[in-house]
């Protein structure tokens, strides 16, 4: 059975903790674990933190690993919508 | 024999724009009640001859649309027709409608001819009695005939027209502050947003480079808010970025592109949480192959910076008469060089010293000729407070004083945005309306001065408004909440007006109002100090607040300090300079930390060492060998070391990042008379890498980096 690992999305995921974010994205890709991003706790997310998920998403979409962001919180999903990314995020309303 | 009119539409445009401006000023001058037959005179010239020349150079749509408002403007000017405030509202739309169709024709760009027919035809139902248009514009010819296209100017505001917006952010966009999310926010506070991704340019997560902006969009936002409207939300953007904005033919529900067949989003601004994704036709993301436009360059939004300029005559034959004595200088020493003897050498030293004398009054000249008076960048305000007055519900006094004040042109083209945000945030946020004000005490009509003037060197324009001031307590919250400042900080009321510069006030998602300042705000002081100007604000709560900013005359040349450290020559400008000395060791403390302050009468000054800044080895390292320089940027004053101080010059400023790249403490460089290469310091760069470099060194934090502009 396929591994699995969860990652807290920070409060605050905005551009001054972007590349942190990307980081720690960038290590699950070689672990050979599918990774799902709880967004339970998000209260502010910018375009840049939403970008690093795009790409994370992305590079697990290539490698065959499964990506996928947990309880969203309502902040995550308004921002999500406003950006028109919801769909690529494989959010439910 | 056939001429080629094209090598006249330069002289065309300016002119026709030159003509809007007139209409324009005096449209605002009009009284309704009481007709000014000469103001009548010179709107009716103006279009007349916009009129005229764009039939001659062949731009019928222009010619068509101004045919007709000039028809009623004759109407009026003949006492055939009374003027109504709202003809006078058609008449400034009108103005609008021909600069967007002039600046599109000058870029070369397709003539949307939508606006201009929907106004041709509220002209034409004045002009036929049809429905004249009430005072308050809220009738609407459609009574008549409901199944006809919208008519009068301020029902087709009302109107909703879809806008196609392809927005492709340039890659900075991100680290320059501004966020598409915020944009999207106020464009969905517009009306109905529906908001389409393209993700192909964005890379691999290894190849992510977070700060940079990889997303571009297509929006389609449906609204009775006009483009300028949907413009302005841009404006920040709308240089660097490619922005397309169209009206799409057809309601909102019919458009079916490419994209939104893909996928569409529908985000309402009320219930952005609920909004659902409505997948036609379900797509994975990484197989999604969607077919995208090439970036689409908007001439029209780039080309508002003129490249060229309108010379007085005088001005000319001043230059005229100073390359006429340069001749004849150059004659006299190239004849004293060809039978020079040492006993010609006074006369040759006179000779020289006219040269000098020549050159530097042929370059004020020249620098003169770049020089406008503010006027230009003023005289969009009046009409930009009348309507935000109108739309505010407000009533708004506009005083512009010093006009006349003179600045370069370059300068002057560059501070239009932030005054522009600075105005609409006084009008907007520090006004209150007229119940608010009568409450207060106060008169019901807001007051707003923009005043320029010179001062040592500079100009300086205040925005001057008595509104409510800036809310200490709310802005102290605030920056607590977004970890701007920390919870036990005290910070002086100063320090506190500072705050609303920062970059947490206008990139935190939730802030939207701080005190009705905020947004964008440290957009403002960027752009200034790329100019290398400063702003500041002194703000009284209940009496209202004054935005000052600072700027040089003109971007080419700086005056300069020499100084040496170790082997090099920099130049530190002059307008940063208090005053040099050589310090009494007495007055030098070492404080915790391992920062050394100077104690200049009764302020401590930090002390920079510039050997240690740039690594460069000192003559001597002991500072009672060495002499200060203190410099001012900002509110802050710092001493720096210097070796020794040379001469003071004018040096021409070369850019570093034109000519090599950005060096962070350098604003620029120049060639000196030895042909040597000087750094021109970048004073309030350098503070800021002083205190970082401080603050890694030994813990001690001179100046906060967070205040450091990006």
């Amino acid at each position: 059975m396929a591994e699995s690992t969860t990652y807290q999305l920070d409060k605050f995921s905005d551009i001054s903790k972007a590349d942190i974010l990307l980081e720690k994205l960038e290590s699950y890709l070689n672990g050979g674990v599918s990774v799902a991003v709880d967004a339970s706790q998000v209260e502010r997310i910018d375009t840049s933190a939403m970008q690093v998920l795009l790409a994370w998403f992305k590079s697990m979409e290539k490698q065959h690993f499964q990506a996928q962001i947990i309880n969203p919180s309502d902040p995550f999903l308004k921002a999500a919508s406003m950006l028109g990314v919801s769909e690529f995020l494989r959010l439910k309303h | 024999m056939s001429i080629d009119l094209s090598q006249f539409h330069q002289v065309f445009f300016e002119e026709s724009f030159e003509g809007l401006q007139v209409m324009e000023s005096s449209l605002l001058d009009l009284d309704c009640e009481n007709v000014d037959s000469e103001t009548i005179n010179s709107i009716f010239r103006a279009a007349h001859s916009i009129k005229g020349s764009s039939s001659t150079f062949g731009f019928t749509d222009v010619a068509e649309f101004t045919h007709v408002l000039e028809t009623l403007l004759d109407q009026v000017r003949e006492g055939s027709r009374q003027l109504q405030p709202d003809h006078v509202d058609l008449l400034l739309q009108s103005v609008d409608c021909l600069r967007g169709m002039l600046t599109a024709l000058q870029a070369g760009a397709a003539l949307d001819t939508e606006q201009s027919k929907i106004l041709i035809q509220a002209f034409n139902d004045i002009l036929d009695g049809r429905q004249p248009v009430a005072p308050g514009g809220e009738q609407a010819l459609s009574n008549e005939t409901p199944s006809s296209p919208p008519v009068a100017a301020s029902q087709c505001q009302e109107e909703e027209i879809t806008w196609h917006i392809q927005f492709v952010p340039d890659v900075n966009l991100l680290r320059t502050g501004n966020e598409p999310l915020r944009m999207f926010r106020e464009l969905a506070e517009m009306g109905e947003l529906e908001v389409s991704v393209n993700l192909d340019r964005i890379p691999d997560l290894a190849g992510l480079n977070p700060e940079e902006c990889h997303l571009s969009w297509d929006l389609y936002l449906s609204t009775g808010r006009s483009r300028s409207e949907i413009e302005e939300i841009f404006e920040w953007v709308m240089d660097e970025s490619d922005i397309t904005i169209t009206a799409t033919a057809g309601l909102f529900t019919n458009i079916a592109t490419p994209q939104a067949e893909e996928h569409e989003l529908i985000a309402e601004p009320d219930v952005m949480g609920a909004a659902e994704a409505e997948v036609q036709n379900t797509v994975k993301p990484a197989d999604k192959q969607a077919v995208t436009k090439p970036a689409q360059q908007n001439p029209a939004a780039k080309s508002s910076e003129s490249t060229s300029i309108r010379v007085s005559i005088e001005k000319i034959d001043s230059l005229v008469n100073l390359v006429g004595e340069l001749v004849i200088t150059q004659s006299m020493l190239g004849q004293l060089g060809n039978e020079f003897d040492m006993e010609k050498l006074q006369k040759l030293q006179e000779g020289l010293a006219q040269l000098e004398h020549n050159t530097r009054e042929l370059q004020e000249s020249v620098m003169r000729i770049r020089m406008l008076p503010i006027s230009f960048t003023f005289s969009r305000f009046p009409r930009m407070v009348r309507d935000l007055s109108k739309q505010l519900g407000k009533k708004i006094d506009l005083k512009l004083v010093g006009e006349q004040t003179e600045l370069d042109k370059t300068v002057m083209e560059k501070i239009g945005d932030p005054l522009v945000h600075l105005v609409r945030n006084a009008l907007d946020h520090g006004l209150e309306s007229p119940a608010e004000r009568r409450a207060a005490g106060k008169k019901e009509t807001g007051t707003i001065t923009l005043n320029a003037f010179h001062q040592g060197g500079n100009i300086m324009i205040e925005i001057i408004d008595d509104g409510k001031g800036l809310n200490r307590e709310k802005i102290l919250n605030k920056a607590r909440t977004n970890g701007v400042i920390g919870e036990s900080e005290v910070l002086s009321d100063e320090q506190i007006q500072e705050l609303i510069f920062q970059p947490g006030f206008s990139t935190a998602e939730q802030v939207t109002d701080v005190s009705g300042r905020g947004v964008g705000m440290d957009v403002v002081r960027r752009n200034i100090l790329e100019l290398n100007g400063s702003i500041e604000v002194r703000s009284v709560e209940g009496e209202g607040s004054t935005f000052t900013i600072r700027l040089p005359l003109t971007l080419a040349i700086l005056d300069g300090q020499l100084i040496d450290v170790g082997s090099q020559t920099f130049i530190v400008p002059l307008v940063s300079i208090v005053e040099s000395l050589q310090p009494d060791m007495k007055l030098i403390n070492h404080v915790a930390g391992g920062c050394d302050v100077f104690r200049l009468r009764d302020e401590y000054i930090p002390i920079i060492k510039l050997w240690e800044v740039f690594g460069v080895e000192p003559r001597s390292k002991d500072l009672a060998d060495s002499l200060l320089v203190v410099v001012e940027a900002g509110n802050a004053k710092v001493a720096v070391v210097v070796d020794d101080l040379l001469g003071q010059q004018q040096v021409v400023i070369k850019s570093m990042e034109t000519n090599y790249k950005k060096v962070d403490g350098i604003s620029g460089a120049t060639i000196l008379g030895d042909g040597t290469v000087s750094l021109i310091l970048d004073i309030t760069d350098l503070i800021y890498m002083a205190g970082e470099h401080q603050q890694s060194k030994n813990g001690l934090k001179l100046i906060s980096n967070k205040t450091r502009a990006a």
